[in-house]
Formats: C-alpha cells, structure tokens, sequence
C-alpha cells in the first residue's frame, strides 16, 4: 500500500491510487490534502447544511472530489501559486465541485432532464463564504497548529531538549488551549531548575523560534517561499482577528 | 489534537511574531529578585570579554565563585575583578539579548555593579561620562522593580557624581 494513503481516512477503495510524480512539491501537497482531510470534511458539512437530502452523501461527494481532482494527473501540477493560496484553490474546488455534483444528481432525479431547481439558484443556494469558509479555515488552522506542535515536540524529544517543549507547553499552549493561568514566572523558574533570568527567557525564547520554525516547514509543505509562507501565517492571523472580540485582540500580543 | 477557539489559536499562533513578550510587565520585580540570587558563575561563564577568563580567575573572585550577585553587590567588601565580570556581562547581554525585559534587568544589573564599584572600591568600572553615569542611576532609581537595597547602592553612587 502506498504509504501516503494509509492516513487517508474513510477511503479504502483509493488505496495505491496516488500517481507516482517526480514532483516534489506536488506530492508534499497531496500529503497536505491527505493530512488535511477533515477541514475538507468540515468544509463539504458546511457546504451541504442546506441541502438535507444530501448530507449522507458527503463521504461519497469528498471521495469523488479527491478521485477526480486531486488524484487526477496533472490536477495539482496545474495549481498556480501565483492566482492564490493553496488553501483557497482547495476550498474553491470543492466548492465548484460539489455545486457541479448538486447540478448533475439534481438533473439525474427528474429523468436526465431540466434540474427543477435552476442552476443560478442552486449555485446562489450554496451558502457563501462566510461562515462555512470560517469552520473550513478553522479545520485548517486547528490541524495546522496541531501538526506543528507535534513536530515540535518531536524536535525537542530528538535533541534533547525536551525541557525547552515543556517550559513552551506550560507556559504558551496550556494556557491557550485549556484557559488556565500560565504560570508565574516564580514558578517556572523553580520547576524548571532556572537558575537566572537569562537562562529562563533564553529557554522560552527558543522554544518560540522552534515554534515560528516549524510552522513555516509546515506550511512550507504547501505554500512554496518564503514569501508565501509569510502571506499564509498573516492570512491565518487576519482570519482569527476577524473572528475575536475587540477586547481578546488586546491580549493577543500579550505574553505567552 | 485540539479543539481550541479562535482566542486560543491566535495566541498560539502569535508566538511567530518576534515582538510578542515573553513575560508579563509585572514580572520584572521577580526578574529582578531572580537576577539577585541567581549564583554568579551561571551568568558569568557566559561572559566573552577579552579580560573575563583572568578576571574569573583573580585569587579574590575564586572565594566568592558559589555566591549571588546579591551577594557580591551588597558585599562590604566586593572583589573588583568579580564586579567588572559582572558590569561585562550586563553590557554583553545588553547587547546580545533580544527581550526587551532582560536587557533592562541586564541595564540594573549594569548600573548596580558599577554603583558598588564606585562606592565600595572607589574605583569606576568603566568610562562612562558623569551625564550618562547619571542618567542610568537616576533611571534604575525610577524602576519600581528595583529593590531599596540596591536603589540605597545607586543613590549613594549618584551622590559621588560631581
């Protein structure tokens, strides 16, 4: 079995069909497809929340998308960086996708024929971009930031390091994830055995760059330089900022 | 991994920003107090001057090697080539650090080493100018974090200035 499909999940009949390439970058974006599966589940839910009757068909619809276009050679090959972020083209083509499915099992239904629903108003019925695109950002960001901090902490379990990860841990993502006090500085200090304020900030410091280090290789496994790289993390960011309260965007930049 | 909201996220994805701070404002006290009693030769072994490996080595600094700043600072009786390692070692991490936050505990710690020098050995540390000297006393004197100890060290040093 092809390695890359073995994650794949709910798709069984699609084992070994990735076509071989000698495309580097094209293939770490099928991994990110693979990987990212479920923010395209999310997204297709989304897509299908008006539309009852077809809402078991979801796994069907995001299997036939994945055959038809990711897998399909040259599909991905024919992805411009230029016209925009991975990401977006993801979104975009499902959503064309699904539309196009809608159309074809509508006509199907009546006989091959006319669909009953026209085809401007199903298009105009498939909800916008808000706020079905957010949970699809959301997924993302949410398996993005996952897959970076396991990286990360593999990096630290490699390196030994594993005390820069759990001062981070501690101090930036228990308090982020979970909502409890991030612990004073006293405090971390004596867990951790810091003996001085240099050795205590430079800890912290470099688990922060091993933090901004591996989510650009993350990214970096479907965004292609550095510039694109950074327009993704700040898109990311500008998207979060649209989602928070005026008074949470204050704390943002407040300490980790 | 998570299901984490949008507030959570984004702070997690803020520790990309360079200009995020590590530690809160009000933190700076502990900082300070950490600095205080931290042992020397942590900090001090660091220090890449061209004179640190024989200041380090001096017969009157080796006494005092497990001992804290707080220590060697607020000693009756400091051992200058302890207090110029030290002066060289804020001045390094002023230099060299990229949080704001330590490089003003390093700058406290770089004018505390130079008050005691001048007050207890009678001897300037450095060449800075009476203005400048008296600019970086009267601001450590403002930090609210400073402790009194060290603030009694730096008015008594002002008091010296011409």
């Amino acid at each position: 079995m092809n390695r890359e499909t073995q994650t794949f999940p709910e798709l069984p009949q699609l084992s070994g069909e990735f076509p071989g390439t000698v495309w580097m970058d094209v293939t770490d974006r099928k991994k990110v497809v693979n990987r990212y599966w479920g923010a395209l589940r999310v997204y297709l839910n989304g897509l299908l929340s008006r539309f009852p009757e077809y809402r078991t068909e979801a796994d069907d619809l995001l299997q036939d998308f994945i055959k038809d276009r990711i897998l399909h050679p040259g599909w991905l090959e024919k992805a411009d960086p230029n016209k925009g972020r991975f990401r977006d083209l993801l979104k975009s083509s499902l959503k064309n996708f699904v539309t196009g499915e809608l159309r074809k099992r509508e006509a199907t239904k009546r006989g091959g024929k006319m669909p009953t629903i026209p085809i401007e108003e199903l298009e105009q019925e498939i909800p916008g971009p808000e706020p079905v695109s957010d949970s699809f950002d959301m997924a993302w960001l949410q398996m993005l930031l996952s897959e970076t901090l396991k990286k990360m902490k593999e990096g630290c379990a490699v390196s030994d390091t594993t005390h820069i990860w759990r001062i981070f841990d501690a101090r930036v993502l228990r308090p982020a994830l979970d909502g409890v006090e991030p612990p004073a500085y006293e405090d971390l200090v004596t867990n951790f055995g810091l003996k001085s304020p240099a050795q205590a900030t430079n800890a912290l410091a470099t688990g922060k760059r091993m933090f901004a280090r591996h989510l650009r290789a993350v990214i970096a496994q479907y965004e292609n330089g550095d510039k694109a790289v950074r327009a993704e993390i700040e898109s990311l960011r500008l998207f979060l900022d649209k989602l928070l309260p005026d008074e949470t965007k204050k704390r943002q930049n407040q300490p980790g | 991994m998570f299901m984490s909201g949008a507030a959570g996220l984004a702070r997690i994805l803020a520790q990309d920003q360079p200009q995020t701070a590590l530690w809160e404002p009000e933190e700076m006290r502990a900082m300070w107090q950490h600095q205080l009693r931290a042992p020397m030769e942590a900090d001090l072994s660091t220090t890449r001057s061209s004179r640190s490996s024989a200041l380090r080595n001096a017969p009157e600094a080796v006494a005092f090697d497990q001992k804290s700043f707080s220590e060697l600072l607020l000693h009756a009786n400091p051992p200058l080539a302890l207090l110029k390692l030290t002066k060289d070692f804020a001045k390094q991490t002023l230099k060299e650090a990229d949080d704001p936050q330590l490089k003003e505990i390093a700058a406290a710690l770089y004018y505390v080493s130079y008050a005691a020098g001048m007050t207890r050995c009678g001897t300037r540390l450095g060449g800075m100018s009476e203005h400048d000297l008296r600019g970086g006393f009267e601001w450590a004197l403002a930090r609210i974090w400073i402790d009194e100890k060290s603030k009694a060290l730096i008015a008594e040093a002002r008091g010296l200035l011409k």
